[in-house]
């Protein structure tokens, strides 16, 4: 038995390191052998909410001056594999530009489903998941000046030090995820996911525009994709179990 | 779902080092004021300026100096409602710091308007209303001038301002 403790947390640091190198493959011997010992043991599994706070965010908030972010995810177990999955947070971001200043302030939902497509070994409880959402921000922004852009620079160019609100903005975005959710200690689970966003529809400030979208991030000019990353830290609320 | 990752990844690393985080050159940003020169006897041709030097009033740096062109584009101040240019034709200038050639004092009064471009090139100054004249002298080389009313300057696709001389 506590060899079998053994490799599972075995399993989960390994799942934790190797998760951009590829896919764990599923070990049928060893689930084969798990079942030789306990023949008549009906494993059953953990249904519950789960929630969990974004580390990324959080850190950041830290130790990068332009930025504030704070972010609870939450999933709910559905199906075997299938999960009811949604983010809520909070973002402020300053973008000092070249040629402009900007502070996005504001707030953002996500919700969509996780699908899990780990194989857990006998006891285990973790995720490799492929998510899909949609996410709604509703935010301001405030472009605190600008300088004129200009090629030539014989003339000094205009300077606007004012600071200007485009407040009641907001956006909404279609998202797919990737990452993993390993059950470190029992019903503590870190996580790390990927996610690739592409903008759906957003409201766009008179003679400006969304430089950053809380949860969405960093616009570009040249695409309506944006990206993100997290990592994060949760702990499952188990409400029932229920036979695989 | 690998394919997928591999999107996901390919995505996140390429998007790190944007193009849109530098103003590409092919955007129209602040436009320069494009002036013509063309023949007062034959208004129908172009006629080049001989030794033309250019040089903004309050300005200490010349511009352009002495040199030949049918075409001259001049940058507008952002920060101002009116700018001015000394156009001084057959510029030269002897051992004892004598000048000679003909020089004319053009004013151009406009109301700017910023316009945003793109989170790379932030904005642009564009010029409404645009009006062009000669501070009159005893000597004038430019005996005309042509523009558009009202002349809006937003762009360097064309000429906007015709002097004849």
């Amino acid at each position: 038995m506590k060899q079998q403790r053994m490799l599972k947390y075995f399993i989960s640091a390994l799942m934790a390191l190797c998760v951009t190198s590829g896919f764990a493959q599923t070990n049928t011997i060893a689930v084969d052998s798990v079942r030789a010992i306990g023949d008549s043991i009906v494993y059953k599994q953990k249904y519950g909410l789960r929630i969990g706070g974004d580390v990324n965010k959080l850190v950041r908030s830290f130790v990068d001056e332009n930025y504030k972010g704070f972010e609870i995810n939450a999933d709910y177990r559905i199906k075997q594999n299938l999960y009811v999955a949604g983010e809520l947070g909070t973002e402020e971001k300053i973008t000092d530009g070249d040629f402009f200043d900007n502070t996005t302030s504001g707030s953002y939902f996500k919700a969509g489903l996780d699908y899990n497509v780990y194989d857990n070994w006998f006891g285990m409880d973790n995720l490799i998941f492929g998510g899909i959402r949609v996410g709604l921000a509703s935010f301001k922004q405030e472009r605190n000046g600008f300088t004129v852009y200009n090629t030539d620079q014989y003339w000094e160019p205009f300077t606007d030090l004012s600071s200007v609100d485009f407040s009641n903005l907001s956006a909404i975005w279609a998202e797919i995820m990737f990452g993993i959710k390993v059950e470190v200690f029992n019903n503590l689970y870190v996580g790390f996911n990927a996610q690739l966003k592409n903008l759906i529809s957003e409201d766009q400030p008179e003679n400006f525009e969304n430089i950053f979208i809380p949860g969405f991030n960093r616009t570009f000019d040249s695409s309506s994709i944006g990206v993100g990353f997290s990592y994060n830290i949760s702990y499952l609320i188990p409400l029932y179990k229920k036979e695989k | 779902m690998k394919k997928i990752l591999a999107l996901v990844l390919f995505t996140l690393l390429t998007t790190n080092c944007e193009r849109d985080d530098i103003c590409p050159e092919t955007t129209a940003t602040t436009p320069k004021l494009i002036i013509r020169f063309y023949d007062i006897t034959d208004q129908t041709e172009t006629l080049r300026v001989l030794g033309l030097q250019v040089q903004g009033v309050d300005n200490e740096e010349i511009y352009q100096s002495a040199f030949s062109t049918d075409s001259l584009p001049i940058p507008l101040k952002t920060n101002d409602i009116i700018t001015s240019y000394k156009l001084h034709k057959e510029y030269a200038e002897d051992g004892n710091g004598n000048i000679s050639g003909n020089e004319d004092i053009i004013n151009i009064e406009y109301s700017p308007e910023e316009v945003y471009v793109s989170r790379a090139c932030g904005y642009k100054t564009i010029f409404n209303n645009v009006e062009l004249t000669v501070v009159e002298d005893d000597d004038n080389w430019i005996k005309l001038i042509q523009i558009e009313d009202p002349l809006t300057v937003d762009n360097e696709t064309a000429a906007h301002v015709k002097i004849f001389h």
